[in-house]
């Protein structure tokens, strides 16, 4: 199953940060690809992806639930779509005046396609996370 | 009794990463090789004293990553050389074009034949790192049915991305993107490489692709050499699977596949041993395995009727020499120059390359042919005693039987007409050779059970790949015998030295082994 993790920090308490996390529709936003989001209530919304693959991209809907929270030092959330689940978890510890924030990617492939796509999952997670800790970085220190 | 779970037979380069992946989950593996020694067409060989030839293989780059890591290749021996410039292509004309391994250099080159296809360049090789991108996490997985990997996407970049890769030709293909025929022949090469085609047939774009996944180094779409011949690659994999347990040995053929109540129980040596086994893996290609190994009456009429089917043309000969010097090019004087590190190719314009596939068509040896030479020795003198030098040339087309003639009476005239046309481009060429040896078409046969010649256990048209691959309905490596695999080229992704076809055979393979979850 592929994983990707990324620990980074964040120049803000702990309390802010968490309130930032723990908001599907903030979380939603710096999730790379994510072009609209659909909120239905505090636990569940819809992502709409555009997901980039070499020369090609494809949108994916992903149905996200809320699995757990504990304030202000843990979530986890999962992401369904059509061939594939990912539960993202994220930890929350405070670091001097800032807070330091380590994500968890895991990707279930399913379908028919399954190999492939973790072979693709495999490839851009690194990527993904990467880019993830940058835009929550980004909107919570501006 | 069973003495091993699974018996490979070959030990080329596909056989001896399944025997390795196979070996590290805690299978019982014997690799049987007929050669003295391992590698298939991936073996370097000492022809005349001094002088360490790849016979058949040349250059790498394909191998993917993940087989050296997992595998340890680097411990074992395994190590590269990538080499700048990567292409030097001397035209009649007097001009030459070398493409470097910095794009800026490539593109000051490209200039002097056209400043638009130099603006274009870049485009060019960020398409194809975009494409590898895509390609690669299919190769390293068993194909999954064609028409559910292109429904994975839609619109109208898929549908230009299916149209350019699997539908045109190199020469449609190359002309949207490029106006120097110069530079469009010096792409072209990599589209006919081993394949029983010219620039103009529909499906050459995807061979282009195809040869276009090379990686090293941190680099994308390269070639280099294997320090000390394409052979090292071969041994570090046996060696690696040693390490991990299985046993491999050489000078040992396979006389045929035993079957009993419609499975598997092992093989009979041509020296009358019997091995028996859970499991057996043919690394050779299918119509060897099918029509040499395997008893006739096991399998269906029907099956067999699409393994003949399967097409093996052979498209290329070897022509190797040792070198007293090198050869002095009138396009660009010197010897050694830096355009001796890497591939030379001799490919005027597509057009010629053409005109050679046509008299192949035809059942003749090109008068003209498209030669790519290596002077491996010149950047890895390990390779030749000092002073001297190594040179491959991999020469196209040389169909697998010749009209009115037979190979081993053309032998001669083949090498007269390779070394004619390299004198037209280095006219000191005759004075430099001091051995030489043709490997034709029929020698990879008989030499390494490569059906027709055929380098690739199989052409790599579009027709011939991914699930079509060694033909529909039989893609995912398991055989109509049950405990029969194949883990060749002749499987998804195909030929070359990648190692991806014994890496998903034996993951197959494991999870057969292992049994329903």
């Amino acid at each position: 199953m592929p994983e990707g993790t990324i620990s980074f920090e964040v120049g803000a308490p702990v309390n802010r940060v968490w309130d930032f996390l723990s908001d599907m529709r903030k979380i939603g936003q710096c999730i790379p690809g994510v072009e609209s989001i659909e909120i239905h209530d505090e636990r569940r919304a819809t992502w709409h992806l555009k997901v980039k693959l070499g020369p090609l991209s494809q949108q994916i809907r992903v149905e996200t639930e809320s699995l757990e929270k504990v304030p202000p030092s843990r979530a986890k959330f999962i992401g369904r779509a059509d061939n594939m689940n990912m539960t993202g978890t994220i930890v929350l510890e405070p670091r001097g005046e800032g807070t330091a924030v380590t994500y968890t990617m895991n990707v279930e492939t399913k379908g028919p396609l399954a190999r492939i796509m973790d072979n693709f999952m495999k490839a851009k997670l690194s990527q993904q996370t990467q880019e993830f800790a940058s835009n929550v970085k980004k909107s919570i220190e501006s | 009794m069973v003495e091993f779970d699974v018996v490979i037979v070959g030990g080329g380069h596909n056989g001896l990463v399944a025997a390795g992946y196979l070996a590290k989950a805690g299978a019982r593996v014997v690799v049987l090789e007929k050669r003295p020694l391992v590698g298939g067409a991936c073996v370097t060989e000492e022809p005349w004293p001094g002088f360490r030839i790849n016979t058949f293989a040349y250059v790498c780059g394909l191998i993917r990553p993940q087989i050296v890591e997992d595998l340890q290749l680097s411990k074992f021996g395994y190590e590269t050389i990538l080499y700048d410039p990567q292409y030097f292509v001397p035209f009649p004309d007097g001009r030459h074009l070398l493409m470097w391994l910095d794009e800026r250099k490539t593109l000051k080159q490209i200039e002097k034949f056209s400043k638009t296809d130099a603006k274009a360049y870049p485009k060019y090789v960020a398409f194809w790192n975009e494409v590898l991108e895509l390609v690669e996490p299919t190769m390293m997985a068993p194909p999954v049915p064609i028409a559910e990997l292109f429904g994975m996407f839609t619109g109208p970049d898929a549908e230009r991305l299916l149209r350019q890769l699997f539908l045109m030709s190199a020469k449609d293909f190359l002309d949207e993107w490029f106006e120097s025929d110069h530079l469009k022949a010096a792409l072209a090469t990599q589209a006919i490489i081993g394949t029983f085609n010219g620039p103009y047939s529909p499906g050459t774009a995807y061979v282009l692709g195809h040869h276009n996944i090379g990686t090293l180094d941190g680099h994308k779409e390269v070639w280099g050499y294997a320090k000390g011949g394409m052979g090292r690659i071969a041994e570090a994999m046996a060696k690696a699977a040693q390490h991990f347990g299985a046993t491999v040995r050489t000078g040992v053929g396979v006389r045929r596949i035993l079957v009993s109540k419609g499975r598997v129980t092992g093989v009979e040596t041509e020296g009358g041993e019997t091995i028996g086994a859970k499991v057996v893996a043919s690394g050779i290609d299918a119509k060897q395995t099918f029509f040499k190994l395997v008893p006739p009456d096991v399998v269906e009429p029907e099956f067999l009727d699409r393994v003949k089917k399967i097409r093996t043309r052979g498209a290329a000969l070897k022509f190797n020499a040792g070198l007293e010097g090198l050869p002095d090019y009138t396009a660009r004087p010197g010897a050694p120059g830096v355009h001796h590190n890497g591939t030379v190719d001799i490919i005027p314009s597509m057009d010629y390359v053409e005109k050679a596939y046509d008299e192949a068509k035809y059942g003749a040896f090109s008068s003209r042919p498209f030669i790519e030479t290596q002077y491996q020795s010149v950047l890895d003198p390990t390779v030749a005693p000092p002073g001297k030098h190594t040179m491959t040339c991999f020469v196209q087309y040389a169909p697998t039987e010749l009209k009115g003639t037979t190979w081993d009476a053309f032998r001669p005239k083949a090498a007269e007409i390779v070394l004619d046309t390299i004198e037209e481009y280095a006219p000191n060429i005759r004075k430099v050779v001091k051995h030489w040896q043709v490997v034709t078409p029929q020698d990879m046969e008989r030499e390494l059970g490569l059906t027709g010649g055929n380098i690739f256990q199989g052409d790599i048209t579009p027709d011939q790949v991914f699930s079509f691959r060694p033909m529909p309905g039989w893609a995912n490596y398991r055989m109509p015998v049950e405990g029969l695999y194949l883990c060749g080229s002749a499987t998804h992704p195909g030929g070359g030295v990648l190692g991806a076809p014994g890496f998903n055979a034996a993951h197959v393979i494991l999870q057969d082994l292992k049994g329903p979850a």
